[in-house]
């Protein structure tokens, strides 16, 4: 059962079936439910980065009017390290917000500071980090390769830590109906809450809700400990308790995509291959996934090596592609500065070093798509037009084009699917999965609604919660290809249920039947014997039929992983200001076969806009004496706004050869190339390199200062 | 935040009266309850002052405009005297903030919004002046001091996020004070604020903001405001700019420019004003006068790209009213 040749509607462009609800309020959040009774959970936070408790009396909190339960965190004590600022001490559940601030001020809290460590190349210079790991090549060899080289670079790209910063902050509400938990919680992973919840607490049962959710991008798979300790207390009080974090404690403690340095030492040759790379990298919790080359062909040599540094900051979280956009960032500069070393085309260079002939199906294909996107997005954003030599133009604002590659996985995750059709012609679709804001419930409602012969409101889609058939977390861009080869699967069996069912009927057998237009069955070159939809459900009975897909079963053809995609950006630079607009951004992105080309599209300018809003502004910032973070709020974590945003072209790339792989999640890819691509758009339009993150006036007007001196 | 006493007078007669120890007047809030939620301000009683009539409005006199303080910066912005008479100051009201800010800030709260500053905001961070710190932390050899003062920065060196001051002061515009014993007094914008590691503006614990009163415009008069921003969508000024030049024929008799964001108080720099009258408003001229305003910059460790911005606004500005 492969996707159809020729679909009805799938690949098409559909509203989300609960854009209505959400544009109109009636979709409700975790943070909006509000049982009866409800308590409102408050946490106190260290104050400090680092340090080390002397004193804690959570007496006075419970003597506050109002405060229902108060406990500590597990482990939390006198003598307890402070690893970080914001670290989760004392929760509190009392009967309004202000109540249990209240109580959280009347908690006796003494802290002995310690150091902090906040700075990488100060825990460089001063030996503070771990252990380096190192592979390939040895250096003595990589100082060889670049002697041999015809050009050579050395650069030292810095990309800046960003915070998780979802719409929605983490959190839940926990309410206990006698032994059994139900959560309402604002998750990418109703399952991991489950799990999480099951063993943190002794529940005899857990259900996790989530209708709708505001923001995950790595950072909600589990209940968090102030998830937990929010059940905790809803069971000492004897009534639920609301409690999700503020906006500071989600810059301090929700997670990071962390930055961190990387030092590269590259050769190229006139033939325009790469000869040589060494990636030299530190940060707090920056691995790097791949190699130094990330899309590109490795050399005979290259050379990786890896200094981890323990800060005393917020800790690293999946953060829509873990490392990609910052190996993107390093690679596609690097690739940049050796193709102007060469007096090369970046593009052309870029070519050069794909290998669409590869003896791997996968890289082949890949680099294959690669370049032909490369070669279609030259045409779209008008690489022709690109400053040439770069910084060259009259006046101060310069323009300037700038390309980046990039890749990501995806592929499906376990999932269970069942599907009910009732005689009065419901149907309803059921898994246990969650919409991180993808369009998960149209994506559902599309398969069914293609299978058979229905539009997608005729279907409901029933997400959200745990009693539903099993399904994973929306990690990696798994998600689509997961539940839409679940639904494919149970609505095809459901169908040749119902096709069972009316066979007699048309005097036919079920393999003789087909479904068309409208939910019609009808017999196979025999039209006229027919029943409508409602005719045919009609016979059903009083059970509905039900269709099932276990995890176990997977159909080749309906997902697959690994995705090619490239970014321009078109940029305007005032070199008498620093500013730095983006004007245009061409987004190319292969996702195999398309489900829902609207949402497909959404996603592909998602993750620019949230691409460009790192390149232009966000960065995490900490007080180099205290280690205090000096902007966790939205006005100085600067998150770009509509003024900040270019004109946006997204290019659904999927020829044959991409459909015919079936159907890759594109959650992710779309946010990597992003700053890589703007980075080389600067230098084509200044003439100089601003190696650091993020691109603020200051950076821009100081690297062109530097040039000058 | 903590818990405290809330009052809301109709009449200006009755306000000083209720302003007792650690009371705090509040008109848009804007500014106020982000403090009060930080824990940086913590009041025992807030007096609102929106339901006082007499802060209400925008009046013509003597050719000019009094604004008074509740006058919100959307109200600002909808006055047709003020666009077509002080395109500046309507340029400075668009740009004080996003549509939900303008709709409740008030001329009187964005005159008197405190410090920006992170050392001053942020609780954990180490102490401000203004909230009982001994020195400045953004001027000691570790601190941040990337938004900070180029000019007059040798004391506390955080900067005046005020749009509408450049852009009031740049029209010669006076601001009425009510004191303690009732009594209105009238001064100078320019002198309302102050460099001082502990208040930024003259006011005592028990004054208030009343008004602010625009003079008339001579003939010949053109202005224009230019606020420059890390991120254009909404943020305080990195620098902005505002210049008043009157001219005659080609010739430039009168000219004020003030900075914001470049010093603890707006900064008027009469060095790039004596620079420009006498002479035609070319684009020789207008690059001369912004690099006589940047002769007495003093840039701290992180903040010498600030030199270059203010220079070339400057000219930017005084070129556009040409």
């Amino acid at each position: 059962m492969p996707w159809p040749q020729n679909p009805r509607i799938l690949g098409k462009r559909h509203p989300r079936v609960d854009g209505k609800a959400k544009a109109s309020g009636r979709a409700k959040y975790g943070s909006d439910q509000n049982p009866k009774g409800l308590l409102f959970g408050a946490i106190l936070h260290a104050p400090v980065a680092a340090g080390r408790l002397t004193k804690l009396d959570i007496s006075p909190a419970k003597q506050v009017p109002g405060v229902k339960a108060v406990m500590k965190f597990p482990g939390i004590d006198v003598g307890s390290n402070i690893p970080y600022e914001g670290l989760p001490l004392v929760a509190v559940a009392a009967t309004s917000p202000s109540v249990a601030e209240d109580a959280l001020r009347a908690i006796v809290l003494e802290i002995q500071p310690a150091e902090p460590l906040v700075d990488h190349e100060k825990a460089m210079r001063e030996g503070k980090h771990g252990q380096p790991n190192e592979t390939g090549a040895t250096q003595e060899e990589v100082d060889a390769a670049l002697a041999k080289s015809d050009v050579k670079i050395e650069a030292t790209y810095v990309t800046s830590v960003r915070t998780h910063c979802c719409m929605e902050p983490h959190g839940l509400t926990a309410q206990w109906q006698g032994e059994k938990l139900v959560a309402w919680c604002s998750t990418q992973s109703i399952s991991g809450v489950q799990g999480h919840l099951r063993r943190s607490t002794n529940a005899s049962d857990v259900q996790v809700l989530c209708d709708y959710m505001g923001g995950g991008f790595g950072s909600k798979f589990d209940a968090d400990s102030w998830g937990v300790i929010a059940a905790q207390l809803a069971k000492e009080a004897g009534a639920p308790v609301k409690m999700f974090l503020s906006r500071a404690a989600e810059h301090h403690i929700a997670g990071v995509s962390p930055g961190g340095t990387q030092k590269f030492r590259a050769g190229a040759n006139k033939d325009g291959k790469l000869t040589v790379v060494e990636r030299v990298h530190y940060g707090d919790g920056f691995s790097l996934s791949a190699g130094p080359t990330y899309v590109y062909m490795p050399p005979a040599v290259t050379r990786n090596v890896f200094f981890p540094i323990n800060l005393t900051a917020g800790k690293g979280r999946a953060f829509r592609a873990p490392s990609h956009p910052h190996m993107c960032f390093g690679t596609d500069q690097m690739m940049d500065e050796l193709a102007h070393a060469l007096g090369m085309d970046p593009l052309e260079f870029r070519i050069k070093n794909l290998n669409p002939d590869s003896s791997d199906p996968t890289r082949a294909m890949i680099d294959r798509t690669r370049i032909a996107q490369l070669r279609h997005g030259a045409e779209l954003i008008g690489w022709s037009r690109r400053n040439n030599p770069p910084g060259a133009g009259k006046g101060p604002i310069k323009r300037g084009i700038g390309v980046a590659c990039h890749t990501w996985g995806g592929g499906p995750h376990g999932n269970n699917t069942e599907v009910r059709i009732f005689s009065d012609g419901r149907v309803e679709v059921r898994t246990a999965t969650q919409d991180i804001g993808t369009g998960t419930r149209s994506n559902i409602a599309l398969v069914a609604a293609e299978e058979l012969g229905l539009t997608p409101e005729q279907i409901t889609v029933l997400i959200g919660n745990t009693d539903y058939p099993p399904d994973g977390g929306s990690g990696g861009s798994t998600t689509v290809g997961a539940v839409t080869s679940g639904a494919k699967t149970a609505t095809e069996k459901a169908k040749q249920a119902l096709f069972a069912k009316v066979a007699a009927d048309l005097g036919a057998t079920a393999a003789d039947l087909e479904i068309g237009e409208g939910g019609k069955i009808f017999v196979r070159g025999n039209p006229s014997k027919s029943l409508t939809w409602q005719q045919a459900c009609a016979k059903i009975g009083a059970e509905p039929i039900v269709g099932r897909r276990t995890q176990g079963e997977t159909q080749p053809g309906l997902t697959s992983s690994g995705v090619a995609g490239v970014h321009f950006a078109e940029v305007e630079v005032d070199v008498e200001t620093g500013k730095v607009r983006v004007v245009k951004f061409v987004a190319i992105q292969d996702q195999g076969f398309v489900i829902n080309r609207l949402t497909c599209e959404s996603q592909i300018r998602g993750g620019a806009i949230m691409g460009i809003s790192w390149a232009l502004g966000e960065q995490r910032i900490l007080d180099p004496e205290s280690g205090i973070m000096l902007n966790p709020d939205i006005l100085n974590y600067r998150i770009a706004g509509p003024m900040e945003m270019p004109e946006i072209v997204p290019v659904v790339w999927d020829p044959p050869e991409v459909r015919a792989r079936g159907v890759i999640g594109n959650g992710e890819p779309p946010v990597i190339s992003p700053a890589g691509a703007i980075a080389n758009a600067i230098y084509n339009a200044i003439g100089v390199r601003v190696r650091e993150l993020p691109f603020t006036p200051d950076r821009i007007l100081n690297a062109l200062a530097r040039k000058e001196a | 935040m903590k818990a405290f006493e809330y009052l809301s007078p109709t009449a200006l007669k009755d306000v000083p009266a209720l302003l007792t120890e650690n009371a705090v007047v509040m008109a848009g809030g804007s500014d106020l309850l982000g403090l009060m939620k930080e824990g940086i301000v913590e009041p025992s009683r807030v007096v609102n002052l929106k339901n006082v009539a007499e802060l209400k409005g925008i009046k013509p006199v003597k050719g000019g405009l009094r604004i008074g303080a509740t006058v919100t910066l959307a109200e600002l912005l909808e006055s047709s005297d003020v666009r077509q008479q002080y395109p500046a100051l309507a340029t400075a009201a668009h740009e004080a903030g996003p549509p939900q800010v303008r709709n409740v800030g008030t001329v009187g709260g964005e005159l008197c919004q405190r410090p920006h500053c992170y050392y001053f905001r942020i609780k954990q961070a180490p102490a401000c002046t203004r909230r009982g710190g001994a020195q400045c932390p953004a001027a000691t050899a570790d601190g941040l001091s990337k938004w900070h003062a180029i000019f007059a920065n040798d004391r506390t060196p955080d900067v005046s996020a005020s749009d509408l001051a450049p852009a009031l002061i740049a029209y010669g515009a006076t601001v009425s004070i009510l004191g303690a014993d009732g009594k209105e007094r009238t001064m100078p914008l320019e002198q309302f604020f102050v460099n001082d590691p502990k208040k930024e503006t003259v006011l005592g614990a028990k004054e208030i903001v009343t008004a602010v009163t625009l003079p008339a415009v001579a003939p010949g008069t053109r202005g224009h405001f230019i606020k420059f921003k890390e991120r254009d969508s909404y943020d305080f000024a990195l620098v902005s700019v505002a210049v008043v030049v009157r001219t005659q024929g080609e010739t430039v008799r009168d000219a004020r420019i003030v900075l914001g964001g470049v010093a603890p108080t707006p900064w008027r720099s009469q060095e790039a004003e004596a620079v420009l009258v006498g002479k035609a408003l070319i684009e020789r001229t207008a690059a001369a006068a912004g690099e006589a305003a940047v002769k007495a910059a003093r840039p701290l460790k992180d903040n010498a790209y600030k030199v270059q911005l203010a220079r070339v606004l400057i000219k930017r500005a005084l070129l556009a009213t040409a």
